[in-house]
């Protein structure tokens, strides 16, 4: 049902502030979305600002949570817990086609 | 007064900004937060960056500046022109400049979120250098990233919260709206202290004006306080010092001019007074001036003529007609000539140049050449309350003070300075008289606080010797000057001389006359001597007649009686 056919395996960076149910939440529904999208065939880094504020600090993270689809470009940020409704933007960034739309 | 210790101990951050501290009674409020509101080009970042930077330098405070905006190197580059070493701070540890940029090309809110990303970060530069003072510029650039603005309102309010406990002495900026003081009402949270900045152009001059709106628990200024931003960043200045407490001093200075000394009850000036000498154009206003800083120099005191209608030179060369050598002195380095041009700059980076130029030279003497000169740049209502806080502050400084003022041709120089003869503590009025194809100056000593003045007119003369008061003849209404005097002197001085001549003749013709009388009398009395003669001798006569007619008559008896005898015989 998912059609992938770009040449890079999608990369999305997640950034959490801590080990909070918020961040919890956020990580569970990122990795359901991508499992969902790219089966298989997706890189996600998790990044706990707390942990690494200076990964935070290149890509100008203030808000959390906040996914960043590095790639394929361009980037995109989505900030905040990410409803379902708003998966088809993610597919959108990503160039992944889907019957959502 | 529910906690009257609280508000007296309130704990203040100075900023070191002079004047801003004066107004705020010491600072802003320490560990908390205030805010900073104003348009594009009002100043909001230089003045929360000197506060940091002063902060970090005079009261070893570590600041952290968070830009919302501008690069670190930005930032440098904008106060690279303050005499403000940044960068040595900056290596010491005192100083941190960062920026937090929001850039992130394509954005899209997906549900809820908070920006702890942020606190964490703050959080950390403000352990890296222990900072004391931070300063977030502008909130404005948050508010625009973010579209939800209700988990943004939540969220500035639990920053500012973190900020409080973490003790720190924050700065945020705003921009200003049309309608509120912030475009987001932020001064509704963030509500210790709230400064609004604005800046006004009139006569194309700007003029930047600082306000604080609020400040909780402190008494402050509530007036607009005009402010520059100069060599030394900010200065502001009180509008009016809050006491009329000056150091008065009872000491007389000379004005450089024995005549005029002579006028003010034969002492010369109070020192560290006020003097307003007005008049029309070439009525000697400026001389009076430089006479006042020479004999400043002569006595080893510092001296500034400020001249904002000549080049310097053009006042030494000038004063060197009428005897007055200003060129030695500026050798000496006692004098300096601050020439500048009136439209120059706004009338409060006037104030501010001219006070802390006097601050810098120790100068005791000051000779503002004139202050009507401001009338082109300003309305005259600012620029008599610039000339009271330029007085007021040369008073607190203890300087004497000459300031000159032009008056129109034809205007009564009595009346056309009203609005400032309150502050002035002796005035000095210079007319110029023009009758029969000559002009001439008069000087009037108006009034002189504290002092016996002289309340007469006098003819101002100036030659190659210098100033020179001669007393003026009245004739009738008028009153006689110049070539006028000269003549009724010369008038005076042959009558004068006519009846002298005529007492001396008057002295001759008695004298001769009395020559004559006795002359008269010595005839006289010859006569009556001759006539005493005379009449001696007829009386001698006709004693002698007497006593003759005795003698023939006993003779003719004694005959009778000898032939009686014979014949009768009786």
């Amino acid at each position: 049902m998912d059609i992938t056919n770009q040449p890079v395996v999608p990369l999305l960076r997640l950034y959490v502030a801590g080990a909070t149910s918020r961040s919890t939440r956020a990580i569970t529904t990122v990795r359901r979305l991508c499992e969902r999208y790219m089966p298989g065939r997706y890189r996600l880094e998790v990044i706990d600002v707390y942990q690494q504020p200076d990964r935070a600090r290149e890509d100008h993270i203030i808000a959390t949570p906040t996914l960043l689809v590095v790639e394929p470009g361009p980037p995109t940020a989505f900030i905040g817990e990410l409803r379902s409704s708003d998966w088809p933007r993610v597919a959108a960034a990503l160039n992944i086609l889907t019957d959502d739309d | 007064m529910e906690f009257p210790a609280a508000i007296t101990n309130l704990p203040k951050a100075p900023t070191g900004i002079r004047g801003l501290d004066d107004i705020t009674g010491g600072g802003l409020p320490r560990g908390r937060t205030t805010l900073i509101c104003g348009g594009a080009g009002c100043g909001k970042t230089l003045l929360a960056f000197e506060t940091l930077v002063r902060g970090a330098a005079l009261y070893g405070e570590p600041g952290l500046f968070v830009s919302f905006e501008e690069s670190p190197a930005d930032l440098r580059m904008n106060v690279a022109n303050l005499a403000i070493d940044v960068a040595n701070l900056e290596q010491r540890g005192l100083l941190l400049l960062e920026q937090i940029s929001l850039e992130q090309g394509e954005i899209a809110e997906v549900g809820e979120y908070d920006l702890e990303g942020l606190f964490i970060r703050l959080g950390l530069l403000i352990d890296r250098i222990g900072a004391q003072r931070i300063v977030l510029d502008t909130i404005e650039t948050l508010f625009s990233a973010f579209g939800n603005q209700s988990i943004l309102r939540g969220e500035l309010q639990r920053l500012f919260r973190w900020l409080r406990q973490r003790g720190l002495t924050a700065i945020i900026t705003a921009e200003r709206s049309g309608q509120g003081l912030s475009r987001f009402g932020i001064e509704e949270f963030v509500a210790d202290c709230v400064i609004l900045l604005d800046y006004r152009i009139t006569e194309h001059v700007l003029t930047r004006y600082a306000r604080i709106v609020k400040y909780r628990g402190s008494s402050h200024g509530v007036n607009e306080y005009p402010f520059t931003i100069g060599p030394h960043g900010i200065t502001m200045l009180p509008i009016t010092s809050f006491t009329l407490r000056y150091p008065v001093s009872a000491e007389r200075i000379s004005s450089g001019f024995p005549d005029l000394d002579h006028l003010l009850d034969g002492g010369g000036y109070y020192r560290g007074s006020t003097i307003l000498v007005s008049g029309p154009t070439g009525s000697g206003k400026t001389s009076l001036g430089a006479s006042f800083v020479a004999a400043a120099c002569a006595r080893g005191e510092p001296a500034i003529f400020f001249a904002f209608e000549e080049s310097a030179d053009q006042i030494v060369r000038n004063l060197r007609s009428i005897g007055i050598d200003l060129q030695q002195w500026r050798d000496r380095g006692l004098l300096q000539i601050i020439s500048s041009r009136p439209s120059l700059a706004g009338l409060e980076t006037h104030l501010i140049t001219l006070l802390e130029a006097v601050e810098q030279s120790g100068a005791r003497a000051v000779v503002i050449d004139p202050i009507t000169g401001f009338h082109t740049i300003s309305r005259p209502v600012d620029i008599t309350t610039m000339l009271f806080r330029l007085f007021d502050g040369l008073k607190s400084l203890g300087v004497t003070t000459l300031a000159t003022s032009l008056t129109n041709a034809g205007a009564d120089p009595a009346q056309s300075e009203v609005n400032i003869s309150s502050l002035v503590d002796t005035w000095i009025v210079l007319r110029n008289h023009e009758t029969n194809g000559e002009r001439n100056r008069s000087l009037l000593v108006l009034k002189s606080r504290g002092m016996r003045h002289s309340n007469q007119v006098r003819e101002l003369v100036m030659d190659a010797h210098g100033l020179r008061l001669v007393e003026i003849y009245a004739a009738g209404e008028t009153v006689l000057i110049g070539a006028a005097r000269i003549a009724e002197q010369e008038r005076l001085r042959h009558e004068q001389e006519l009846h002298e001549r005529e007492a001396i003749q008057r002295q001759r013709r008695y004298a001769l006359q009395q020559r004559l009388l006795a002359l008269q009398i010595e005839a006289l009395q010859a006569e009556l001597a001759a006539l005493d003669d005379e009449m001696n001798a007829a009386a001698d006569l006709s004693e002698a007649r007497a006593r003759a007619q005795i003698q023939s008559r006993l003779a003719t008896s004694r005959y009778r009686d000898s032939t009686q005898e014979g014949s009768d015989g009786r």
